[in-house]
């Protein structure tokens, strides 16, 4: 349902794929520890930042 | 989810009991006995088996479990234990067998509990056996989550838990966290401290200015989540004063209505006192003009009567006239009759003339007197008539002023039942508290706008710093980087957001939905309900045809409509078919609201929530099972167990029913 949902919702593909995995390290966090956590969610944020071209970058 | 079976050891009157549920009509059960014979101590066994809690609470004397027979059956420094087990098959098709005993030692005549234990082992449905899972309570938090439980193992008379409001965000979370959209939450809240950090960083990355930037950002965004945490406690602060009032009004029925019951009942009371001393001020009178016209009036008949006989007389001439007293005496002298014939002495004629004139001195004198006493004879009557007239006055009152008593008494004690229980000191309790709950509410009011404007001011301020860190042209390759990183996560942060309230808002919509078409389902009078619905926060409302919100004004029975209505769309929207057990579904209803409801529950809740069928178990008295509604509810087929007890062993036997 959420999976549908962040396809469907009006945003950049570069964001819209970035909540996908964001969302499965999300379910996935309850079986690794904290810090392992957020050192995966900062490796997301900068892989899809990286993704996200200037004129998208230009939209915001 | 189903329970197959269920055995309770020492659990109070349940010293050694198995109950198998399962089998083809195990989805329907009833568990009929009289008051007293164990059945709430049946339901109690399985929310202590599954939570620790016994009547809606986790604090209970735990001594208190222990059976009287096992005590006694005890010697000293015995151990004995008390333990109740569920086998049960769960909605993946696996099963789960979860036990939990408490462990005492007999000292001094009582148990004193020296451990417990609470085991749960699952076997997948492809059957390896059984295995201990290793954190029991997690076990259950995600298979039978105890937030959702007052909502599947509930008291029918106690159902107030059901629509209490503070309990309503404990649904909410439940049902998200149920649909995964709390994770979301939990992924919003990181993706705005990651955002935050990144701008920080990269306002760092400009010398002097930028850490200035950078420190005024963490300044703005602490300041924000203080006072957005102040909001939300304040508005939970009043939205707690809004039940209370709501509380209050509806404890006494109707704050208002109520004292002006007690002012109508003063007024009552003033014009019953004021009805009686009439009525004493009219016996009085009429005692007076009894002793002033009694005599006439004892007399009056037998004057009336005198008065009768002269008219009489006069009216049928009783009178001899016209022959008068001298007429007849000048014919005895002249010795000659009227015709002028001789009147001999001692002749029939002259007899009958010497008769004549005798009877006629004594009418006559009679009626001379008769005459002269009628004058006094009329005022004597006219007085009589007067003073009965004056007596007719005051009875008249008095029927009145008795009259008016009656009608006042029987206000006064339609009052006094309604008002039963109340007295001016609790109203105007009431009052003081409705009152202090009011004020505090207005100033909570007032300071969740303070703190709005506070709020929306920071935001500003955290705006303009925001623009003022992304204009900062000196930036280091990483700080563009960090920037960069920032504007990413903001951007996912807002798409995300708006996903978690479209998710919210359709999870919402989805329980509303279903409930309102459950419950108006349910109702056999259909015609009075407008919308069931559910705010935000999940609390229920049930609006009627004339769009006023009615939930505390249901009927029982349709209170209890309600409940089934939200337990079956909680589970049909959180695809939990978690067993519901219910505890006297029909305590406080009369018998057309039994068969009603009975009709609800054979028909209305065959639920299939992802192709499985919502387990049902109902204890019930016998006065609820009446044969009525044992008719009504073997359309379901269920299987029915008789829980009897044996007084002598303090020890219940249930039986299984022969279909």
């Amino acid at each position: 349902m959420i999976m549908r949902s962040i396809d469907s919702v009006d945003t950049d593909p570069a964001v819209k794929e970035f909540l996908k995995e964001l969302f499965l390290a999300e379910i996935a966090s309850e079986v690794e520890g904290a810090s392992a956590y957020k050192a995966r969610f900062q490796k997301l944020v900068s892989k899809h930042s990286a993704n996200w071209t200037s004129n998208e970058s230009g939209q915001n | 989810m189903k329970l197959e079976s269920i055995s309770f050891k020492n659990f109070r009157q349940h010293r050694d009991v198995d109950v198998d549920l399962a089998g083809d009509t195990g989805l329907f059960v009833i568990v009929k006995g009289n008051n007293g014979a164990g059945k709430t101590n049946f339901f109690n066994g399985i929310t202590w088996c599954l939570y620790e809690s016994i009547d809606d609470s986790t604090k209970f004397l735990k001594e208190s479990l222990v059976s009287q027979g096992a005590i006694l059956g005890a010697k000293e420094g015995d151990e004995i234990i008390v333990e109740v087990s569920i086998n049960m098959t769960l909605s993946n098709g696996g099963s789960a067998k979860i036990s939990r005993q408490y462990f005492y030692i007999k000292a001094d005549g009582e148990p004193k509990i020296v451990r417990q234990n609470f085991e749960v082992m699952s076997m997948a449905n492809f059957g390896v056996g059984f295995q201990r899972i290793q954190d029991s309570n997690d076990w259950i938090d995600e298979n039978l989550p105890r937030r959702f439980s007052p909502y599947f193992l509930f008291d029918g008379e106690r159902l107030d838990r059901f629509f209490r409001k503070d309990d309503a965000r404990f649904i909410r979370d439940s049902v998200l966290q149920i649909a995964n959209i709390d994770v979301l939450e939990n992924m919003n809240t990181r993706l705005q401290q990651v955002s935050e950090e990144l701008l920080r960083t990269a306002a760092k990355g400009s010398g002097s200015k930028g850490e200035e930037l950078a420190k005024q950002n963490q300044q703005f965004n602490e300041r924000l989540e203080v006072e957005s945490k102040n909001l939300a406690l304040k508005k939970d602060e009043v939205q707690g004063l809004a039940e209370s009032i709501q509380q209050l009004s509806s404890k006494i029925g109707n704050v208002a209505e109520t004292a002006a019951d007690f002012d109508r009942r003063k007024e009552i009371i003033q014009n019953l006192d004021a009805a009686q001393k009439r009525l004493d001020a009219s016996e009085g009178d009429l005692s007076s003009w009894a002793v002033q016209n009694a005599p006439h009036s004892l007399g009056m008949d037998a004057l009336a009567s005198l008065k009768a006989e002269i008219d009489f007389a006069r009216v049928n001439k009783v009178l001899p006239p016209p022959f008068t007293s001298d007429t007849l005496t000048d014919l005895l002298e002249r010795g000659r009759c009227l015709c002028e014939r001789e009147l001999v002495d001692g002749s029939e004629s002259c007899n009958h003339i010497k008769d004549l004139l005798s009877k006629y001195n004594v009418v006559s004198d009679l009626g001379e007197v008769l005459s002269s006493l009628e004058p006094q004879l009329l005022s004597i009557i006219n007085d009589s008539q007067s003073a009965r007239s004056g007596s007719d006055v005051i009875l008249d009152r008095i029927r009145t002023a008795k009259t008016d008593f009656a009608s006042l008494k029987k206000k006064l004690d339609v009052l006094n039942a309604k008002l039963a229980g109340h007295n001016d000191e609790e109203i105007a309790t009431l009052h003081q508290n409705l009152r202090r709950a009011e004020e505090s509410r207005d100033l909570g009011q007032r300071e969740i706008g303070r703190l709005e404007a506070t709020i929306e001011s920071v935001k500003a301020d955290l705006t303009r710093n925001t623009k003022e860190i992304n204009a900062q042209s000196d930036l280091s390759e990483k700080a563009a980087e960090a920037l960069k990183n920032s504007k990413f996560a903001s951007k996912a942060l807002v798409a995300s957001q708006k996903i978690y309230r479209e998710l919210c808002d359709q999870v919402r919509n989805d329980v509303a939905n279903s409930l309102d078409r459950q419950f108006k389902d349910m109702l056999w009078k259909k015609d009075f309900i407008e919308k069931v619905d559910i705010d935000e926060n999940f609390r229920v409302s049930v609006i009627n045809n004339t769009d006023f919100e009615i939930l505390d004004k249901l009927a029982a029975g349709e209170r209890t409509c309600l409940a089934f209505a939200f337990s079956l769309a909680l589970s049909s929207v959180a695809g939990l078919a978690f067993p519901m057990v219910v505890d006297s579904p029909m305590g406080r209803l009369g018998p057309e609201m039994q068969s009603n409801l009975a009709g609800v529950l054979a028909e209305k809740t065959k639920m299939t929530i992802e192709g499985e069928t919502q387990q049902i178990i109902m204890l019930m008295t016998a006065t609820e099972y009446t044969s009525d509604v044992a008719k009504i509810l073997a359309t379901r087929n269920p299987r029915v167990f008789n829980i009897d007890v044996d007084v002598a062993k303090s020890e219940t036997k249930i039986v299984k029913e022969l279909n």
